[in-house]
This record gives structure tokens, sequence and C-alpha cells, in this order.
């Protein structure tokens, strides 16, 4: 019986295997929810020249950009208008997730409205300030801001809801400091973040460890911490974690990609199979580090069960913070 | 000079015949691009940058390729405003307010090439500024804080107010309707969804193109329609008209004011090129009061000033960018993001560790411009000769174009319906005497004052004397209270000396 | 007239803007002034200066005839048609088939218009997804006949 069983297994398998095969895109596809230049954009160009300089697609993919919300109207138009399209791939980011979290993706659509195949990387948050300031720890600024919430100004590249006051939310919470007591400004982007902690508008950056990349060798920042799970390599492998500063706050920055909701078994196996291989090569990875990202080594249903999980535990976030009742 | 020496090493970058070659072909593409209504910079650089990046150029000259492309059409967008009376970019809305008035006269060969030698005289300008202060300016770029972004709003909004025409409720409306536009959308503080009617598309805002082509182009076709049907089309006289010397010298002054604006304004972060034109042309035709003043009817100052502001704010837009690694523009976004797709990281260390990017840059810009000029001189004539095509094969054109433009914008219908709903509310309020840049103008600022003065009353928590805190916003305060004062004052005083003249002759 | 049909719109609407400003809904906000307060006093600003335009409104100086309404209704439905099929239809047919209506809206013959149409349509084309590499959308009905 057993072993019948397992014959069962192997032909399906092989079945499967089969039919992965016969996929082959036509019209291979990557679409950038932003507009180009954005963050997205360099996403979708991860898979379209990773996927080419690791010799994964027959036909070169084509970038398309459908700007808003965050990835909102990319989402609600593959639901509306491809939803079985196993040719396009779309990028989307934590920030997109915690939307999805909040409901603002539509009422109707959640996190089950995709098939989430494969990651092109992740970043970590990072606790900055400026190289003058008189921290050097995480623990002397949680100090300093314990004693006077309104003395020091967070700012960061998105409004309430959005990543980046998560993060200082976060940060805050895992200090002891009720986050709705901070004094939070939000900007348009990490860039116009930036200029302002320079020009000491605000005092503490929540920003990404992508972005600084170049930026600590000029000297005018300083990075307290990474919001990583573990120290980062390269070049900010001196700056200790938050949780080995004994503060629990992690912040994940994923950037990945998904299918439409109806996209058959086998293009949706197809794709998590190219993720496989791409995750192997070497030259992919190399694409991965030259955006600023850390690959990320995981697809297909996997996947697909940690972007919902992550969908999950945002959700619970939000609805903690007071963002959704 | 430790700048000489910066620069010879720049030009010894732009004088390859590699590089050469390709400022003269991104100027080309550009001007060509930027006289499309609808496809503007954004679009052009976006178009390139794949290209440059599967050419295998090395970074230095995708970079000038690119860059080319940026400020050619900065200088291409007057082309179809002066001549059609639709912007071809988001920038040149100012040139149509006295440019197609000039070319309505038989004058558009004067118009386009004084606007070419003011765009030229801007972008020098802006350079040499460049040259000799960008270490400064980046500096002045962060110390611009909320509380100066909110002086400088008010200050364009004032600049404004000389825009009143003979009906001032019309123009505030006008604004406010421009100041509505501008809240649909994600509330950037409080993430709360402001307007969009459950609309995805209107998450980020209403696209400022989609305002501009839609009030503007498709209006403008209304106006055609109407026109033909009235039989009052006629032909439009062609004149082979061209700038004079005594043109240049009128508004040498103009566009020397314009310049400096326009470059400061487009070093800022936030703020770029239809913002610095705003301004400009407001604040000429503050200084132009009772001096023979007739703007908006075809006055060679206002069309000069924001000619030279908006090219001039092109290239401010790259102090933050090279010096900082903050875009001062969505254009010069994408330039960042083409940087990092070469591995190079634009920021303080930019002109320390690579100063063949950073100032073989400068240098094309130099080059870029002289072959702008030198480009576009002979092509006047054949510019002007669109105005002979009969509208049978105009309209079609400029129908497709527009079309083309903000589709590609989103890839999605729904912005050509809406581009279609702006284009009738545009022509019906332009049938009502109501102006329409400042409906723009109101988009464009409304943005920026309302985030910037929320942002400084956080910073304050909610002390509003957060306003009036270091030297820019006393210097801009007083600016506005001047641009506000003067005109009266100098009526005054006017008046006072015609008065005293009308008393020595009774005497 | 007209003045005061457009201010009574524009009242109507700021009352609007006022209503939706007043119901959204912030979960928290750090700051003082918040999403709402921009929105409303737009709207009462709007409120103000409609009251005055309907007080004192400009002189009609637009008579359109029938015939100019009957045309700018014409372009009108031709934009519409053109915001339509410009996805589905793709970009040549819908742009033939509405430039070469255009074409003959400003007085040229049919059969030239048609030409006309044609020959801008297909070279456009071609030199926008070309040489410019831009987003042009060649029709999902056309892709479901092949």
């Amino acid at each position: 019986m057993k072993f019948k069983l397992r014959i069962l297994a192997l032909a399906a398998g092989l079945a499967t295997a089969m039919h992965a095969a016969a996929f082959e895109p036509s019209k291979p596809e990557c679409v950038a929810p932003a507009k180009p230049g954005g963050g997205f954009d360099l996403t979708c160009r991860i898979v379209s020249n990773g996927f080419k300089s690791a010799d994964l697609l027959n036909t070169p993919m084509a970038v398309t950009f459908m700007p808003g919300g965050v990835g909102a109207v990319a989402y609600n138009y593959i639901n509306s208008n491809r939803r079985d399209d196993g040719d396009a791939l779309v990028a989307f980011s934590s920030g997109s997730l915690l939307n999805i979290a909040q409901g603002k993706f539509g009422k109707k659509l959640d996190e089950n409205a995709a098939r989430w195949v494969g990651a092109a990387g992740v970043d970590y948050g990072a606790v900055i300030v400026r190289a003058d300031a008189p921290w050097n720890t995480l623990a002397e600024l949680v100090a300093a801001v314990k004693a006077d919430p309104t003395k020091y100004v967070l700012g960061a590249g998105g409004g309430v809801g959005s990543q980046d006051w998560m993060k200082a939310a976060i940060l805050m919470k895992s200090s002891g400091v009720d986050p709705k007591m901070m004094r939070y400004v939000p900007y348009e982007g990490g860039g116009e973040a930036t200029a302002a902690l320079m020009g000491n508008h605000i005092q503490i950056y929540p920003g990404d460890v992508g972005e600084m990349v170049g930026q600590m060798d000029a000297g005018k920042l300083k990075m307290l911490a990474v919001m990583a799970p573990e120290r980062l390599e390269g070049e900010f492998a001196d700056i200790p974690t938050a949780k080995e500063q004994g503060f629990d706050a992690e912040w994940t920055i994923l950037r990945g990609f998904y299918l439409g909701p109806d996209v058959s078994d086998d293009a949706y196996n197809y794709w998590a199979g190219q993720f496989d291989k791409a995750y192997e090569n070497e030259a992919f990875l190399q694409t991965v580090h030259e955006k600023g990202l850390i690959p990320f080594k995981m697809s297909g249903e996997k996947f697909d069960r940690y972007v919902k999980d992550r969908v999950g535990y945002m959700r619970d976030l939000a609805k903690e913070s007071g963002l959704i009742k | 000079m430790d700048v000489f020496s910066h620069l010879a090493t720049g030009f010894s970058v732009a004088f390859l015949p590699l590089n050469l070659l390709l400022v003269l072909l991104g100027c080309f593409i550009g001007t060509l691009i930027g006289s499309l209504p609808g496809i503007g910079p954004i679009n052009g650089v976006a178009i390139l940058l794949p290209l440059a990046y599967a050419l295998g150029l090395p970074p230095e000259s995708a970079l000038i390729l690119l860059a080319g492309v940026y400020y050619g059409a900065e200088y291409g967008g007057r082309i179809s405003s002066i001549l059609l009376n639709v912007p071809g970019d988001a920038g040149a809305i100012m040139t149509t307010l006295d440019g197609y008035p000039l070319s309505r006269k038989g004058e558009g060969g004067r118009a386009l090439a004084l606007s070419a030698i003011s765009s030229f005289a801007g972008s020098m300008g802006a350079l040499l500024m460049m040259v000799i202060c960008a270490p400064i300016l980046s500096q002045f770029a962060v110390q611009f804080g909320p509380s100066e972004y909110v002086w400088l709003m008010v200050f364009a909004f004032t600049c404004l107010a000389t825009m009143v025409g003979s009906r001032p409720a019309k123009t505030i409306i006008g604004v406010l309707i421009g100041l509505v536009l501008a809240t649909i959308g994600i509330d950037s503080g409080s993430g709360v969804l402001r307007f969009t009617m459950g609309i995805p598309n209107f998450f980020d805002g209403v696209d400022f193109l989609v305002v501009v082509i839609g009030m503007f182009a498709i209006s403008e076709i209304f106006v055609l329609l109407e026109s033909w049907a009235r039989n009052d089309l006629g032909v439009r006289p062609l004149g082979k008209s061209f700038v004079t010397v005594a043109d240049l010298l009128a508004v040498k002054w103009v566009v020397f004011r314009s310049t400096v604006m326009g470059f400061l304004i487009g070093v800022l972060p936030g703020t770029g090129a239809s913002i610095a034109s705003a301004v400009a042309y407001g604040t000429e035709k503050r200084f132009a009061e009772g001096k023979n003043e007739h703007f908006g009817e075809g006055d060679i100052r206002g069309l000069a000033a924001p000619e030279a502001s908006n090219n001039a704010s092109a290239v401010g837009a790259m102090v933050p960018m090279l010096t900082l690694g903050i875009p001062g523009s969505g254009t010069t976004a994408i330039l960042l993001g083409a940087l990092m797709m070469f591995n190079i990281t634009p920021g303080p260390l930019l002109f320390e560790q690579r100063p063949d990017i950073a100032w073989g840059l400068i240098a094309s810009m130099f080059v870029g411009n002289i072959a702008l000029l030198v480009m576009n001189l002979p092509m006047i004539g054949l510019f002007v000769r669109l105005l002979s095509i009969r509208q049978a094969y105009l309209v079609p054109v400029i129908a497709m174009l527009t079309f083309v433009g903000i589709y590609s914008i989103h890839g999605d219908s729904f912005d050509l319906f809406f581009m279609v709903l702006l284009g009738v509310v545009g022509f019906l309020l332009r049938k009502l005497h109501f102006s329409l840049a400042p409906v723009i103008l109101g988009l464009v600022l409304g943005e920026v004052l309302e985030v910037n003065l929320r942002r400084a009353l956080s910073i304050s928590g909610g002390d509003w004397s957060v306003l009036l805190d270091g030297p820019i916003t006393y210097v801009m305060a007083i600016a506005t209270v001047v641009a506000i004062v003067a005109p009266s004052l100098m009526r005054s005083i006017k008046m006072r000396k015609l008065l005293a003249k009308a008393n020595e002759v009774e005497d | 007239m007209y003045d005061r049909i457009l201010a009574g719109i524009l009242l109507v609407l700021s009352g609007l803007i006022v209503w939706a400003a007043l119901q959204f809904d912030v979960p928290f906000q750090y700051e003082p002034l918040g999403p709402k307060a921009f929105p409303v006093i737009l709207g009462i600003l709007l409120t103000i200066f409609s009251v005055w335009l309907i007080i004192k409104p400009d002189k009609n100086s637009w008579y359109p005839t029938a015939d100019i309404m009957k045309k700018l209704l014409a372009g009108l439905v031709l934009m519409i048609a053109y915001a339509a099929l410009f996805e589905k239809a793709g970009f040549i047919l819908a742009t033939f088939l509405v430039g070469s209506v255009f074409s003959w809206l400003f007085g040229e013959t049919p059969k030239r218009a048609a030409v006309f149409a044609l020959i801008m349509s297909v070279i456009s084309y071609f030199l926008l997804t070309l040489l410019l590499q831009l987003n042009v959308p060649s029709g999902t009905w056309l892709a479901s006949v092949f």
C-alpha cells in the first residue's frame, strides 16, 4: 500500500514536472507599480536583468509601469483584468503588504487575492542620526527620548500607517514609549527625510539600510542600529542590531513578486522554479547586491505562506496601534 | 583656482568623441520629446535609461546622454506652448501666457528665438552658479526646512496675486479649484484617503500632467472646434519675425533675475520647473507694473522670465542630486536611479571619488546648451511652419499625442477619461473668462504648502512661532511683505509725483 | 447667467467638500492640523468666493449657436470614444477611426481624411513603440481574434 502511494506520488510529481516544463511565458513582463526610477522599478530590474544574466529567460522581460498607491492600482488592475495571466510578474514590497493588512487596497482585496511567488531580496530598517548627535548607542538615544518624547523629532519617508512610520512606532514601543507620544514628521520618500536629517529639522530617522550605502563614508550621518534579526555583512558589519542592544525592534523590508489569483499551477510552478534556480546563480545574486538588497531565498508555496503570515502579523500590529479596528 | 582645474578635467571627459556625440544626440532627442505635448523629460529619461544600460555605455557617458535629454526636453517644452497654446511639459505652462499671444500676432519666430536665447542664458547662468557654489548650495538646500517652504509658497501665492485680472474672484476660485484637486489622494501625513471616492487611481493623488494636458490641450481642441464652426480660424499670420537686439536688451535684467530665482528654487528638493517659472513670471509682472506692462497679451518679458527660470531650475535640480544624493525633481530622481544602476552612489563623496563623472557631466552641460542654441535657432523657421499645417491634420495629431502621452504615465484608460473630463471643465472655464494657469499653480503649490505647514507645526508641537525661526524665514517674510506692499506704494509715489507735477504746472 | 450656474455648482461642491472632510476617519494624529483642516478651509473660501460670483457675475460673452454646440458635442463624443477604444481596440484602430472623423470634422473630405488618419496611425505607432519605446496598446480585441 505504502509502496503504491509512493509510485502514485511520483507519477503525480512527474506529471506536474512535465507540465511545468510545458509552461513557457510568451511575453514575460514585470509590472512595476510605480513611476520609472522608483523602488519598484529597481525590484523589476532585479528579475529582468538578473534572470537575463542567469540565462533563465528565452525572451527578454519587459518592464511596464503602473504607479498608484504603493501598488494599489496594480493590485486592483491584475484582479480585474489579468487574473490568469501567467506572463506578468508584479512587484510588491512590505509597504504594499502593510496597506493590504489595513484594507487599503480595496475592501474585498486581501492577501488571498494574489499568488505570491518569489523574492527579489530584503532590506532592513536602520536607526540613523546625524554624525554630530550626542548619542552613540541605541540605549543612549532611547534614554534621551524617554526623558522628553516631545523634545526630539522623528521623521521618515511616509505617513501614519506606512512602513516608515511602523518602524518608528516599533522602535518607540520596544523602548517603552507610547508611540502616540512621539513627534513624528512624514516626508515624501527617504531622500527628503535624509535631507531633513542633514538640515537638523528632524533628529532621528528610522530609514533603510540599503539607501545608506555610501552615505556612511561621507561622515555626515551615523547609524546606531540595524533593525535586522542578526548582523549584516559587508559595509554594515560593525553596526549592532537593535536586538543586541536590548530592544525588540525588527523590521524586514521584503521586495518580491506576485502573480494573478487565477494563474494556473503550471505557470506558478514555472516561476517558482525559475526563482529557485536564480537563488543558486552567482550572476543573479550579484544583481541583487548591486541594487542594495540582501538575497532572500524563498519561493513558491513556502513564500506564499510566509507572505500571508507577514500580512497577518502586520494586521495585528495595525490593530494594536489603533490604525484599524 | 581649484574650480578651473576640475573644469579642465571635466572638459577633457566631455570632449571625448563618444561623449560629444551623445550630448548632441541627447539634446536633440530631448528637444523632440519635450516639444511633444504630454511627453516630457521624465518620459525621455525613462525611455533612454534602459537603452543606455543595454548599450553598455560607461557611466559618465550614460549620464551625459540622459542629462542631455533632461535639459533638452526642458528646452523643447516651449515650442508647442508658443505655437499651439499646448504646454509641451509641466514647466512650460507659464510660457503659454505670453508666448501664444505673440505667435497669434504673427510673431512666432520672434517668440521662439527670444525664448531659446532666454533658456540658453538661464541654463548657462545656472551652470556658472553651480560651478562656483555647489557646496554652499547643498548646505542651503538642507537648511531649507518646512517653515522656509511655507514662506516660499506664501511668496509664490502673493506673486500669483498679480495674475488677478479684471475679476479677482475668478482668479481666486481658479486657485481654490487647484488647491482642492491637490488634496485628493492618500494624505501623506495621516495615511487617510481624501476625496478618492473609492477609486484606486486617485490614491496617489491627481496626476499633475493629466490636469495640465486635460485643461490645456484637450480644451484647446474644443476651442479650435468652436472657431472652426464660427469659421474664424482663418489662416494665422506666419510672419518672418525674429528676435532683435532691442528685445534682448529689454529683457536682460528679467532674464538675470529669473535665472537666479529659477536656479535657487530648482536646488530645493521638492520644488521644480513649474514652481520656478510661476514665481519668476509673477515677480517679473510685479517689477514691470507701470512700465508699459501688458503681460498676458504677448509681453516679451512675460515670455523670457519663465523660460530662463525653468531651464535654470533644471540645472539647479542637479545640485542636490550630485552633492547630497537627494533628487531635486522627479526627473533627477530617475537620473539618480540611473547612477545607482551603474553602481555609482551620488552624494558628498562623488566629487572626490569620481570627479570625472561629476565634472564631466557639468562640462557636458556647457557643451549641450551651446549645441541646443545652435540647433534651435536655425530650426525656428521650420517650427513656425507648424502653424501653416491645416487644422484637419493638426488636430488629430494633437489628440493622438495627448492620448499617448497620458496613457503612457500609468498605462490605464482611466486617466484618458479623466483627462477628457478635465478638458471639458477647462473649456467651460475658459469660456467664462477664467484663466487656467491659477488652477495649475494651485495644484502645484497647494500640496507643498499644506504638507510643509503641517510638518512645521508637527515639529513645533502646534506652536506657530516656528514659522519665524531662522534668518531664511525672516528674509522670505520680508520679501513677501514687500511683494504685497510695493506695488501700491509705487503707485502712490507715482501719484504724488504726478500731483506734484500738476501743482507745478498750476503754479 | 453662466457665471451664476457655475457658482451654484461650486457652492454645492464646496458644501460637499466640507461635509466629506469632516467625515474623514482619522485613527489618531500627532499633528495639530491634521488632514481635515486644509480641505475645510478651502471649502469655506470656495463658498465665500462662489457667493461673491453669484452676487456680481460677469455679463455673458459666450453665445454658442446650435451648430457650434453640435460640433463641440461631436468632439466630446469622439474623445470619449477614443478613450474607450484606446486600450481595447488598440492604438492603430482607435487612432485611425477617431483621427479620420476629427479630420473630417475640420473640413477634410471623408476619403482624404481616412487616408490621412491611416497613414498617421500606422507611422506613429511604429515611431512611438520602436523609437520612443512608449507603452502603446496594441489592442485586446485583435489579440483575441488571432
